[in-house]
């Protein structure tokens, strides 16, 4: 009887925490169409999201693409079919790794940051004196950095893959598996424009995730520092979950 | 004198624990009222309900007579706007230097051009004691200089009702005594309504004009100082005692 009590409570709860976050998400996009428009917030984060996380993505873009390249490098020679390393690596990178992979990066680096800030602020009542100052803390806070990692996303993708397209190319080439001709002219014919933009697109998807969980799980911060803490290392763990679920329900609608 | 905010009949439960069982309180207009109480007894929870921080399981909260318990936020921003609320821990925002700090509920709510803006934020911030700590971040205050900046933030729109969440705990006897000078000294100067939480006895008797002593979760007393000290009830007197021994039992 205790364990079927049990079981309810845990139910309960989840389904509260599940409400919970629809209702804030509701709130959320709500806020997106109602003014004051926060631009010059939504400018800070834009810089913060976006261009301060540039190095990491490029960085990760270029080694991913090396990688890659070199792996199915080895897999395409049993066929020999070293031809294919240059369209079978964007294709990886357009359509799956650019957009997870730099969804991941996005969420160690500034979904964590997120969740920090608010979580720190939360816990010294800084947004309890946003509201009783008469300003919408979801409006202030949470919208435009939902809003900046839905821009932003798309365009750090755009650079990983570009990045690791540069890095395969002089891997597969320095190593003699194919020509420079080659390795463009088969990705050109093989690699159409709706994998580009079915893998940015997922990426939108992916920072709205990204940003609400980690606002979110920042937004209800309890028990001071190691609330703070608990809530940053929440907020990486559910976004990179929801990342790769979302993912995998998303791929064949948009391909 | 008539109340500018009342609260009927409010309770508030968090899970299985009843903290307000169904409170009556006028704050009357003008005036300095205190709420005293032990530590947990619903001090805060009072203030975060008129706030609108929290929202009563029952009873209703009234601005005059406009109810502002259970109204969206939309609704409630307006009423917001007349009040300036000093947190325990001052809650300046970390990121922003005092000036822009003080400046923020400025630059939300009014169309002011920056040299008027400069003006009131330098007026205030002399009040208050903290001229020449413009530009410091609240991380390079001491706690006594926190307190005065968000004492100064509140005050700058000039409210109606200036409310102040325990203003001299965590501070020394004298900064505490300044604090509480500079809450009168105000309070004389725009004349607004003040609601203060303490649990500092004698600071409470100086400064205020009525006193509300929350005990068990209702109002065990509502009076004037004076009353206070000749009140039969048996949990006020050991309280303004603070003896260990008696009715009320801590531990």
């Amino acid at each position: 009887m205790e364990l079927i009590e049990k079981i309810g409570f845990y139910f309960y709860d989840l389904m509260s925490i599940v409400g919970e976050f629809v209702i804030f998400q509701w709130e959320t996009v709500k806020a997106f169409f109602r003014p004051p428009f926060r631009w010059r917030e939504l400018l800070f984060q834009l810089e913060f999201i976006g261009v301060k996380s540039w190095g990491i993505v490029s960085l990760t873009g270029l080694f991913a693409g090396m990688v890659i390249a070199l792996e199915t490098s080895y897999a395409l020679s049993l066929f020999s079919a070293e031809y294919l390393i240059g369209p079978t690596t964007m294709l990886a990178l357009f359509r799956e790794l650019g957009p997870v992979l730099t969804a991941l990066m996005i969420t160690g680096r500034a979904g964590s940051a997120m969740a920090t800030e608010l979580g720190s602020m939360k816990v010294t009542e800084q947004i309890d004196a946003l509201y009783v100052m008469a300003v919408d803390p979801i409006q202030y806070l949470v919208v435009p950095r939902i809003l900046a990692t839905i821009i932003m996303m798309p365009l750090l993708t755009f650079l990983f893959v570009f990045l690791g397209g540069v890095g395969a190319f002089f891997v597969s080439t320095y190593s003699g598996a194919v020509t420079p001709h080659t390795f463009f002219s088969q990705i050109i014919t093989k690699v159409h424009n709706h994998d580009l933009y079915g893998g940015l697109l997922k990426t939108m998807f992916f920072g709205f995730i990204i940003a609400t969980i980690s606002t979110y799980t920042g937004m209800k911060t309890r028990g001071g520092a190691r609330g703070v803490g608990k809530s940053s290392t929440t907020a990486v763990v559910l976004s990179s979950i929801a990342v790769m679920v979302v993912d995998y329900i998303l791929t064949p609608f948009i391909f | 004198m008539r109340p500018i905010i009342k609260l009927r009949g409010v309770v508030k439960k968090f899970g299985n624990l009843t903290v307000l069982k169904g409170i009556d309180l006028d704050i009357y207009e003008g005036k300095i009222t205190t709420i005293m109480g032990l530590s947990g007894s619903g001090k805060s929870v009072t203030m975060k309900l008129i706030l609108g921080l929290l929202e009563p399981d029952e009873g209703e909260i009234y601005y005059y007579d406009r109810k502002i318990s259970r109204i969206p936020f939309s609704e409630r921003k307006e009423i917001l706007k007349k009040f300036g609320v000093v947190f325990q821990n001052s809650a300046l925002f970390d990121s922003l230097t005092l000036f822009e700090n003080v400046a923020f509920p400025l630059r939300e709510h009014y169309n002011l051009t920056e040299e008027e803006i400069e003006r009131r934020v330098t007026h205030v911030l002399e009040l208050v004691g903290l001229k020449g700590a413009e530009e410091k971040y609240p991380s390079e205050l001491s706690g006594g200089m926190r307190k005065r900046g968000g004492l100064a933030r509140a005050l700058v729109t000039e409210p109606e009702v200036m409310l102040y969440d325990e203003p001299t705990t965590g501070l020394d006897p004298v900064t505490g005594r300044v604090i509480e000078d500079l809450i009168v000294d105000l309070y004389m100067k725009y004349g607004h309504t003040a609601l203060t939480i303490n649990h500092d006895v004698q600071s409470t008797m100086r400064m205020s004009d009525y006193i509300a002593f929350l005990y068990d979760g209702r109002i065990e007393f509502f009076g004037t100082p004076e009353e206070a000290f000749k009140s039969k009830s048996i949990y006020l007197k050991q309280f303004l005692e603070g003896r260990a021994e008696g009715p009320i039992k801590v531990v």
